[in-house]
């Protein structure tokens, strides 16, 4: 069963990401591309689309989409636009992202520009959620995503069909939270490296497979306990687009477990939303993904602040990391904020400019490594 | 502290707006136009009527001046007006040293993102009662909002935005906006604030007029030589709070363009290269003697605020009569910043050519996510569909460590001059 497990840990970072995509496309279907946790893959997927989270090439050479975008931007946009560039999203047959940042528009823009693909949808996504009239303004943006899917795949979305596929989501988005519940144990069964490659492989999969590989090996979880360098200090990563497991093994090599991250490919994909009963399943899903815990982008500090001291308790996390893309504006501004709120319930806390390839990393190791040593320190 | 030191950025404001109209009178600069004298006359009683607001305690709103800035000065709020400050201040190191002090990713980012709150912070401008934070205009705009509802503890109304422009749009803004409208006669009850939809009617048709003399102007930069340019150019691109006098100032600056048209006086002598300049520029220096020299006038400022007034195709894009909280709406839907690049390169480009430009200056502000990811395709597109080429001047506003006075002027002349010898006049 160990073996079974690294295979599907690994599944996405040794092989093709993409091979299951390509599968589907084999088979007929099609592939949408899709940035930003606030759009609901369940849309697409009640479409037939199969959608797939976009990640970039994690290499430092990015000279074709540097023609593009300058330095002073988002990096995670740049290398997705590279991976776009080189022709490695040849295969995506369109794109859907929320407006979430403007640099993720950029993106876009670049992309259409350059006729790299013929259909590219923008949802607004309400950067608060203070009425319902916002709820109600998504919900009409969902429907029109769901118009525009029907257009390009020339077959109708049945609400019976996005009910089936919230019932899909929401059966893995448990599957997955059972695996954060188990990490909050004193040995957790996966390290934090494990943990953010196994979210990337379910991420590249179709979702009914990634649910019955999740349902094998769930039972094993249960028992396993981690190799680890160390069960303590418990560390709490908080970043945003950052999908790189190397970064997390540099953290956990200085001696500690991650065992908790607040990140698009961590906790905001899992976190299993207030349930409502709305009749409508695109108000349902509108109210759903704007309560989740929000990205830095959204009017939701204090709230957001809220959830992360809980998670501070719950997997009682000894100190915070937050690894910032250096031209990522929503994380930069919201990293002093975050600071001072941690510090004043004093959570040792220290925050990070990192690349969205894995880059600088002896400067970011002696750094990480004092700040673990401290945390160290302050447990004995 | 001296006495000096303890003046605050209004007191220093109107000192300075004094000794411009003094220079104005004793040796006026022909280049200028005359009706800028009105200009300063409104600032400095905009700037006394802030200081008298603040000595009487009286409720100071704040942010969002496309989205609801004209509401807010209807319902009795005073506008604390923070950005247009930072445009002006005689100390910006000062604030720019306190927000990085504040763990704020200034060396990143926009200085007019950073400066305000910087200001407010330090005593020099009011802390607004209500602050609206939204995202009219750029991401770090919005976010400079949300780290002073947090942070600050600056009391913060959100109004969201959306991505399109198009008649639901402007029902989703004016709902939030009677929204705000309810929350804010609740929480300033006892301060006098009140909705006045005559008072908001009557600042609407002051600002038409506004937009309709700004669109006069407009047509009437397509003359050759350009009847003003540089400042003049950025005062037009700018937005301007609407009153009586700040009406009188723009059609007294509207006729003066119509008699310099009539006479054929341009804003440089033997104009040889007709600029449009983009996004914003270094308020550290004066750009455009360094163009003059070479006989090259920036006839165009292209921002956000242009979507208020030029007259591009697709400019006015709703299909029904609007209520005056849907004009205030639409107004706050018109910020060309930080939407989709079509809305932002599209009526570039068209300007460019019923202007007959010859040359782009694309100032690529660090931080300025709106624009920064575009330049590529502003430069392509001017140069396959226009023929004329585009500078990319990187820099800032305030913070001089990117490119300094000496860079960027330097970069200016190379760039007239080889505009003048692709124009084969040099």
């Amino acid at each position: 069963m160990e073996k079974k497990l690294i295979n599907f840990i690994e599944a996405s970072i040794k092989g093709d990401k993409y091979k299951w995509a390509k599968y589907w496309k084999q088979k007929g279907g099609k592939v949408f591309g899709i940035i930003s946790s606030y759009i609901p893959e369940e849309i697409i997927w009640a479409g037939g689309v199969f959608p797939f989270r976009l990640r970039g090439m994690w290499k430092e050479n990015i000279e074709l989409a540097r023609i593009y975008r300058p330095e002073n931007s988002c990096d995670f946009c740049t290398h997705i636009l590279e991976s776009f560039l080189r022709g490695e999203l040849d295969f995506l047959d369109g794109l859907i992202v929320g407006d979430i940042d403007q640099d993720v528009i950029r993106l876009v823009d670049v992309i259409l520009y350059l006729k790299k693909l013929n259909f590219c949808h923008i949802v607004h996504v309400p950067f608060v959620f203070t009425s319902d009239i916002h709820v109600q303004y998504y919900a009409n943006e969902l429907r029109k995503l769901a118009e525009k899917i029907e257009e390009n795949t020339r077959s109708e979305i049945k609400e019976e069909n996005i009910f089936r596929s919230i019932e899909l989501y929401d059966k893995l988005r448990n599957l997955l939270s059972s695996i954060y519940e188990m990490r909050k144990s004193d040995q957790p069964p996966l390290s934090g490296e494990e943990f953010l490659k196994l979210m990337l492989t379910v991420n590249a999969m179709l979702k009914n497979e990634a649910i019955v590989e999740l349902e094998k090996i769930l039972p094993y979880l249960y028992k396993r306990k981690a190799n680890l360098k160390a069960i303590y200090p418990r560390v709490m990563v908080l970043s945003e687009d950052l999908d790189n497991p190397a970064y997390i093994e540099l953290i956990e090599n200085e001696g500690c477990v991650v065992v908790m991250e607040d990140m698009e490919m961590g906790i905001r994909y899992v976190d299993t939303f207030p349930f409502n009963e709305a009749k409508d399943p695109f108000y349902l899903l509108a109210k759903r993904y704007l309560q989740k815990h929000g990205s830095a982008r959204m009017g939701t500090w204090n709230k957001q602040m809220e959830n992360i001291l809980n998670w501070v308790k719950e997997f009682r996390i000894d100190g915070v990391i937050g690894l910032l893309f250096s031209w990522c504006y929503p994380q930069q501004y919201r990293a002093p904020f975050l600071q001072k709120k941690l510090e004043e319930k004093e959570i040792p806390c220290m925050f990070f400019d990192v690349s969205y390839c894995f880059s600088n990393v002896a400067q970011l190791k002696t750094r990480i490594g004092a700040f673990i040593t401290s945390l160290k320190e302050k447990r004995r | 502290m001296d006495f000096l030191e303890r003046a605050n950025f209004y007191e220093n404001y109107i000192l300075k707006l004094q000794k411009r109209l003094e220079r104005l009178k004793e040796s006026p600069d022909p280049r200028r136009l005359k009706a800028n004298k009105l200009r300063y006359e409104l600032e400095i009683e905009e700037a006394k009527e802030i200081l008298r607001a603040w000595k009487e305690g009286k409720p100071f709103s704040n942010g969002g001046d496309l989205t609801a800035g004209i509401l807010t000065k209807a319902m009795g709020f005073t506008p604390a007006g923070s950005v247009g400050a930072a445009f002006q201040t005689l100390t910006p190191q000062k604030y720019l040293d306190h927000a990085a002090a504040r763990g704020l990713p200034v060396e990143k980012s926009c200085d007019m993102t950073m400066m305000p709150f910087a200001m407010m912070e330090c005593g020099d401008l009011p802390f607004e009662d209500i602050a609206i934070c939204d995202n009219h205009a750029c991401t770090p705009m919005m976010l400079r909002g949300i780290y002073m509802a947090y942070k600050g503890e600056v009391h913060t109304y959100f109004i969201d935005i959306p991505f399109e422009q198009n008649d639901d749009a402007i029902t989703y803004v004016a709902d939030q906006l009677r929204e705000f409208i309810e929350y804010a006669e609740r929480k300033f009850k006892d301060k006098g604030i009140k909705y006045d939809e005559e008072k908001l009617v009557e600042l609407l048709e002051i600002n038409d007029k506004i937009q309709k003399a700004n669109e006069e102007v407009y047509e009437m930069l397509k003359n050759k030589p350009c009847p003003i340019g540089g400042y003049d150019v950025f005062l037009i691109g700018g937005i301007i709070s609407p009153s009586k006098k700040a009406l009188e100032y723009v059609q007294a600056r509207t006729e003066e363009i119509k008699e310099r048209v009539d006479k054929g006086i341009g804003a440089i002598p033997d104009e040889k290269i007709r600029i449009m300049w983009t996004t914003t520029r270094p308020f550290f220096m004066d750009p455009f003697s360094p163009l003059s020299k070479w006989g090259a006038n920036v006839c165009f400022y292209y921002a956000g605020p242009v979507g208020t007034w030029a007259p591009f195709p697709g400019r006015i894009f709703w299909k029904r009569e609007l209520s005056p909280i849907e004009k205030v709406a639409a107004l706050a839907l018109s910020d060309q910043w930080g939407h989709s690049g079509t809305r932002w390169v599209e009526p570039m480009i068209w300007i460019c050519r019923d202007l007959e430009i010859d040359a782009i200056i694309n100032y690529n502000m660090v931080g300025c996510v709106a624009t920064l990811g575009l330049r590529k395709i502003i430069e392509e597109r001017a140069e396959k569909e226009l023929g004329i080429p585009t500078l990319q001047l990187e820099g800032k506003q305030w913070d001089k460590r990117y490119a300094d006075e000496k860079i960027i002027s330097e970069k200016l002349e190379t760039f007239a001059q080889l505009c003048l010898i692709q124009k084969g006049i040099l």
